[in-house]
């Protein structure tokens, strides 16, 4: 299976939301990062169809999605960043529904299944007002399972989830993450080391970086600098790297500094995390220079 | 569209609205039973026995006798003839009312109908004649003039037998209030079920699954229409059991023209043809008004402006052809003037006419299409169906299209 964008192209009024994107994607999971207003689910809902791109065309295994219509929608889940659903409903009854509507056929066994599998089997007969913010997530999970979908879209799926429904999902992912393609667009980095294979890094309507997250973090290897100074030094590196982590320890400071050049002092190369890419690509100050590199790793 | 009537049926309001409904239901019952007709038993009694024993032209001698001989016996009476055993009602002053009542019927059914039809006819021959003798006859008003003579020159196949009283049938269940009613009911209704999808957020799942929009719209539509189609159904039944439990409607088959407000009535219909045509011109209008809402709530998506809007739309023109209905009824009216002429054309025309269809039915009103003779009624129809189906379409597609922006 292979989903291949062609130069997508997406822009509201004289907003660029998305340009010239171009990738191909095969069985797995890609994180998509990048701050909000990225363009991010801009790109989701172009997939789901629920946009037109001014440009460009996206093709399954060469077909082009739109002419697939009904065909690409059947292998289709997305899960929306803000699902909703009627509020009057019960879990089960909104199963139910949108088992119809996904037109699978002997639902009930799968239902069962998939209330099972989110946790959510004992809270099927309750209304969907009465779930917490959780519940309606994994909700959702499993609404966008029902089809069994080969390509699933997840628009901040762990948004507003507390850490251990965030470990929850994230077992229900990787569970999951085989055979298909997944498309999870989050801003939450500390997910995606955990889930995906790969990442796709979205920065003002563009990829500016796209590779396996061994790769992603090498692109930072080697700018990431951890040194230990006291209240009046860790101001003064503030100053010069704003992107800076700070932990106190007792009465000295821990700094945590992505920068190309090494940081004047005590400065300790470090191994790079998912959080010094996002660090590294996204914040302002650190963008100079990098707004028209695109890598490919 | 199981779902979808679960979805119609997810809200208080929904229930709300249909209690609401169905107590106004309840209302008219109540008053019905209230203004019920407690000769009506008697008094077919009587008809019947005076059509198997006289024939059509001693009918009304009889009658009008047997009332003068009543009216002196109840006169002679003084204040016993109101507690005195009659032969058909409870009193001898009752048994004088049934005989007024049958000879006013007898009257107007072998009297009164035949020769006010034969007058129409009389005068039209006599115009036609007029205007033919002119140096210039003007061809439209021979044309209009043999129209009235082949539409009344006809026979209606009436017997002494009662239409009930159809205008008390109608007083409540035709109110204009029910109308109000059903066009809050429908927009709230459509409204709510076309915007919940957004609303709560629910919709990109949907769109984005495998029976998609088309689909969802279709079977959203038709979970709508339904109801409220349902709801027209059950007042309509109500109205009809009304009729037949208070107000002697029972026999559907007799021509409309029996009932004396359509004695001029140009078409060859029974009562119950009427009543379907009442229903059915009502269904029109209610589809309408779902296909309106329904585009509103697809262009807007936001429930309240919708609900505001597709409200301005169902009683707006329904108040204006109200006014218009008081004055163009009132007896100092200018049938050339620009207001009668007004209501007139907004009668061809306007949907929220097919609400009160009784006057298309009381009088000669056709109109000359392409120098054809069509009922005014027509016209409107065909404008609602028109609208009904553009509104339908332009949803319909809105509603199936990924957005642009």
């Amino acid at each position: 299976m292979e989903l291949q964008f062609e130069n997508i192209g997406k822009t509201y009024r004289s907003r660029t939301a998305l340009s010239d994107i171009s990738v191909t994607l095969r069985e797995g999971v890609y994180a998509l990062l990048g701050p909000n207003g990225a363009g991010k689910s801009t790109w989701m809902n172009i997939l789901a169809g629920l946009l037109k791109p001014d440009s460009g065309k996206i093709t399954l295994d060469g077909k082009e999605i739109s002419a697939m219509g009904k065909e690409f929608r059947r292998i289709l889940g997305y899960l929306p960043q803000e699902p909703g659903f009627y509020p009057d409903f019960t879990g089960y009854a909104l199963m139910k529904y949108f088992a119809e509507i996904k037109d699978v056929k002997a639902a009930e066994p799968k239902i069962g299944e998939l209330l099972e599998f989110v946790n959510l089997s004992g809270d099927a007969d309750r209304r969907y007002r009465e779930y917490s913010g959780g519940m309606k997530r994994r909700l959702g999970i499993a609404v966008t399972l029902l089809n069994d979908p080969k390509i699933l879209i997840l628009d901040e799926p762990t948004a507003g989830l507390d850490p251990k429904e965030r470990i929850r999902f994230r077992n229900i992912i990787s569970s999951i993450g085989r055979n298909r393609i997944i498309i999870f667009a989050t801003h939450i980095v500390s997910d995606i080391e955990t889930i995906a294979d790969q990442a796709i890094l979205l920065k003002s309507g563009k990829i500016v970086l796209f590779g396996p997250i061994r790769s992603v973090l090498d692109s930072v290897r080697g700018r990431v600098w951890t040194l230990e100074a006291d209240a009046r030094e860790a101001e003064k590196y503030v100053m010069q790297h704003p992107n800076a982590t700070i932990v106190k320890s007792g009465e000295h400071w821990n700094l945590r500094i992505v920068s190309g050049a090494r940081p004047q002092g005590p400065a300790v190369e470090a191994k790079p995390c998912l959080e010094d890419v996002y660090m590294y690509w996204f914040e302002e100050h650190s963008l100079e220079g990098k707004e028209n590199e695109t890598v490919s790793l | 569209m199981r779902m979808e009537m679960k979805k119609v049926f997810s809200s208080w309001l929904t229930f709300l609205c249909l209690g609401v409904t169905l107590a106004c239901i309840g209302v008219f019952f109540a008053a019905s039973a209230q203004n019920r007709d407690v000769l009506s038993g008697a008094y077919e009694e009587l008809l019947a026995e005076y059509r198997a024993e006289y024939s059509e032209e001693e009918i009304c001698g009889r009658l009008s006798g047997e009332k003068d001989r009543l009216w002196e016996e109840t006169d002679a009476a003084g204040e016993s003839a109101y507690t005195q055993k009659g032969k058909y009602a409870d009193s001898l002053y009752g048994d004088f009312l049934l005989f007024n009542r049958a000879y006013e019927t007898a009257d107007y059914i072998y009297r009164r109908l035949p020769e006010g039809r034969r007058n129409l006819v009389k005068d039209s021959l006599s115009h036609i004649t007029e205007e033919s003798q002119k140096k210039h006859p003007d061809e439209s008003v021979i044309r209009e003039n043999e129209t009235i003579i082949a539409k009344y020159n006809r026979v209606i196949p009436c017997e002494l037998k009662s239409t009930g009283d159809l205008e008390s049938m109608s007083a409540g269940f035709d109110h204009t209030y029910w109308d109000f009613l059903m066009i809050a009911f429908t927009a709230m209704l459509a409204v709510r079920m076309f915007t919940m999808d957004a609303s709560s957020g629910a919709y990109r799942m949907l769109y984005s699954s495998v029976k998609g929009r088309k689909s969802l719209f279709l079977r959203q539509f038709a979970a709508v229409s339904a109801v409220v189609c349902a709801v027209a159904a059950v007042q309509s039944f109500c109205q009809m059991v009304c009729g037949a439990l208070f107000f002697s409607v029972r026999d559907y088959s007799l021509p409309i023209q029996m009932a004396e407000e359509f004695e001029y009535c140009p078409y060859l219909l029974n009562v119950g043809e009427y009543f379907l045509i009442k229903f059915l011109m009502k269904l029109l209008f209610y589809l309408l008004m779902v296909s309106v809402s329904v585009l509103i709530a697809v262009l807007c998506r936001k429930p309240l402006p919708s609900l505001l809007w597709a409200l301005v739309f169902g009683i707006g023109p329904l108040i204006l052809m109200f006014g218009l209905y008081d004055y163009s009824a009132s007896e100092n009216v200018d049938p050339f003037g620009s207001t009668y002429r007004l209501f007139q054309l907004l009668r061809c025309v306007l949907p929220q006419s097919l609400l009160n269809i009784r006057t298309y039915f009381q009088n000669y009103d056709m109109i000359y299409f392409g120098g054809l003779p069509v009922g005014r009624l027509i016209p409107a129809c065909l404008t609602t169906a028109a609208a009904s189906a553009a509104c339908f379409i332009v949803s319909l597609l809105r509603f199936g299209q990924p957005q642009k922006r």
